[in-house]
């Protein structure tokens, strides 16, 4: 499946926003690795530093952001890198997707244009190779009669077609690693299954590790190798997918579990977190997730919890970790 | 495309009915009678006679508008009072004056104004940007009589290097041209591109602030294409926009421009009509100034047309 490798290695990774007006916390010390050809989820709620993470790996957060801490990409720290080295591994060894299909394309380019440019940007070929290049990929990632869609505008596609397109053009120059950032929350619901097992069968075709950023457990249970659980800026959980469904060691990941409606269970009510991620500016002492916890004891205020090993590549950022796993195994 | 220009020209025709309605009921919106008006005080009863005589102002209402359109589709404007020829004749040897510094300054506006926008928006809260905002609002806040007599005091008064007026046609001479033109171009255009300026600055910058721009960085492309190409082609469509407007402010604007440095263009004619009550004069330069200015309105709806598929698409179906 994987070699054990990592291809992206993420080390106390924090990201301030507006430094210079206050300090905005939006990722505090996450660290986690990306091992080749796997899939990584990272799962949490919205605001919870996943889309910032990735925007970080890319080099595309806004001037205004102070970030601290090492993102090493095949062993070489990113962060440290000039713009225009940036711009070398940009698209070319990393790519990405992004949340918004209707409107991550240009409006006033044709598909066609948007995948030669990126293909002659990367590659010496003719516009005629890239041309056909740019058919390939759109045939690869399933779009019917690619030659004659070359020419339309986005606006004559669909959302799920649109999403396509972006990860024709996020595979152009075969990256080592993929970043797809809730890919699917924009579109229908079938439309999302499709997406999934494209990026699933195009991983094992290319062996391009993606990391897969989504709020929904139940694609994470789909098509995740591992799992990385973020809470308010920090990583609450990391396993392996069958660990985390098993036995989860936070109680922020039974509680994301809960919230996913099963058919089998009627009842009138979807279950919910109750209460709302802390305000970064203002955020509790303890544990942040202490306020929301159902099990929260006095220790949990007192201080931010650090990540603990459990078993192997399992570990959890709860003081009742331990505990939890026994809950669990019994 | 073609059926989209013919359907804007068609649209045209209604309008330029009713200006030239207009123009024609001018005579009959004067306060008391256009005779009394065009010969001045101390005109006699046998003169005022004389004049609706000529004028036509004796005959019935009917015949009179029948006789306007008449002549008007025969391209006859009527005989200027001022200069004793042809309207049209008068209207076609100075329009290309005025069509000339009309065009020079809007290249000094588009010049201007995209890049200082752009600069602008790319240096968004930084000194750049303040600067630029600064002279975008001084130059929408200076009235442009008063710009072009500054410019003359500082320009040919003091530095002397360019006459305080005057006209050199560009086949003459087209050094002479430039010295004669350059400076109400800038009068004229300052304004303008303090507007375009501030209109490219919050285009770009909203511009910028879009998922598509983010998608073009990531696919690792240069800053230059990203902001040249990607975000360039989004900010046109409102610029195009704006510059029909731009070009109609410039074109009014002439007439004080061309006043104080006199120009002998379509606006200084336009200006010496009214003040000399030439009602054929004042008529037929409304008439062509309006059809001019659909005209370049037209062509700004089609160039909108071309650089938005979008608009495109729809017109297709």
């Amino acid at each position: 499946m994987s070699s054990d490798t990592p291809i992206l290695s993420i080390r106390d990774l924090t990201v301030d926003f507006a430094p210079k007006s206050g300090r905005l916390p939006a990722v505090s010390n996450v660290s986690f690795d990306v091992t080749a050809g796997e899939m990584m989820c990272v799962v949490g709620e919205s605001g919870s530093g996943k889309s910032v993470t990735a925007l970080a790996i890319m080099g595309l957060l806004a001037a205004d952001t102070a970030i601290s801490g090492n993102i090493l990409f095949e062993g070489r720290d990113i962060t440290r890198l000039s713009r225009r080295e940036w711009q070398k591994i940009r698209g070319r060894q990393i790519g990405m997707i992004f949340q918004e299909p209707m409107t991550s394309l240009n409006p006033v380019f044709t598909i066609g244009r948007q995948l030669v440019e990126t293909i002659r940007h990367h590659e010496r070929v003719s516009v005629r190779a890239a041309r056909d290049r740019a058919v390939e990929l759109l045939d690869m990632v399933g779009i019917p009669s690619p030659r004659s869609r070359l020419d339309d505008y986005p606006h004559q596609m669909s959302g799920g077609m649109r999403q396509r397109v972006m990860i024709a053009i996020a595979l152009i120059c075969s990256p080592r690693l993929l970043i797809a950032d809730e890919p699917t929350t924009a579109l229908d619901v079938t439309i999302q299954g499709q997406l999934l097992d494209l990026l699933n069968d195009l991983r094992s075709e290319t062996g391009t590790a993606i990391m897969l950023i989504t709020h929904n457990m139940g694609v994470v249970a789909e098509v995740a190798d591992r799992v990385t659980v973020m809470y308010s800026g920090c990583v609450a959980e990391q396993a392996e997918v069958m660990q985390i469904f098993d036995h989860p060691a936070h109680p922020y990941t039974s509680g994301l579990m809960n919230c996913t409606p099963k058919l089998t269970v009627t009842s009138a009510q979807l279950n919910t977190i109750p209460g709302s991620m802390p305000n970064p500016a203002a955020a509790p002492p303890g544990c942040l997730f202490a306020p929301r916890c159902e099990l929260a004891i006095d220790a949990c205020s007192e201080g931010r919890p650090a990540q603990v090993n459990l078993t192997g590549n399992h570990s959890s950022a709860c003081i009742r970790a331990e505990m939890l796993l026994g809950e669990s195994a019994e | 495309m073609i059926g989209y220009t013919v359907s804007r020209l068609l649209q045209a025709i209604p309008i330029l009915f009713l200006v030239s309605l207009f123009a024609f009921g001018m005579i009959y919106l004067i306060p008391g009678d256009a005779a009394t008006v065009i010969g001045g005080p101390e005109a006699s009863a046998a003169d005022l006679e004389e004049i609706r005589q000529n004028m036509g102002l004796n005959e019935p209402f009917y015949l009179q508008i029948t006789s306007f359109y008449t002549n008007l589709f025969q391209g006859d404007l009527g005989k200027s009072l001022m200069l004793g020829t042809p309207v049209l004749d008068a209207i076609i040897d100075r329009t290309p004056i005025t069509l000339g510094i009309s065009i020079y300054s809007l290249s000094i506006t588009i010049i201007f104004g995209l890049v200082t926008g752009i600069i602008a928006a790319l240096n968004h809260n930084k000194l750049l940007d303040q600067i630029a905002t600064l002279f975008a609002l001084i130059g929408i806040s200076l009235p442009n009589f008063w710009l072009a007599l500054i410019l003359i005091v500082l320009f040919s008064v003091h530095l002397g290097w360019f006459p305080t007026g005057g006209y050199v046609a560009f086949s003459e001479s087209p050094i002479g041209w430039l010295k004669t033109t350059t400076m109400p171009a800038v009068a004229l255009a300052l304004l303008q591109a303090g507007l375009l300026t501030r209109i490219t600055r919050s285009t770009m910058l909203e511009v910028l602030s879009q998922d598509y721009i983010r998608t073009a960085r990531a696919k690792g492309l240069s800053e230059w294409v990203v902001v040249g190409q990607h975000a360039l082609a989004n900010v046109m469509m409102p610029v195009v926009t704006v510059l029909g407007l731009i070009l109609s402010v410039l074109l009014s604007g002439s007439i004080v421009i061309e006043v104080i440095y006199n120009i002998p263009g379509l606006g200084s004619l336009m200006g010496n009509a009214i003040l000399s009550r030439d009602f054929p004069l004042v008529q037929g330069g409304l008439i062509s100034i309006a059809a001019s200015l659909l005209f370049l309105n037209i062509v700004v709806d089609v160039l909108y047309f071309w650089l938005d598929p979008r608009i495109r698409i729809k017109s297709r179906d």
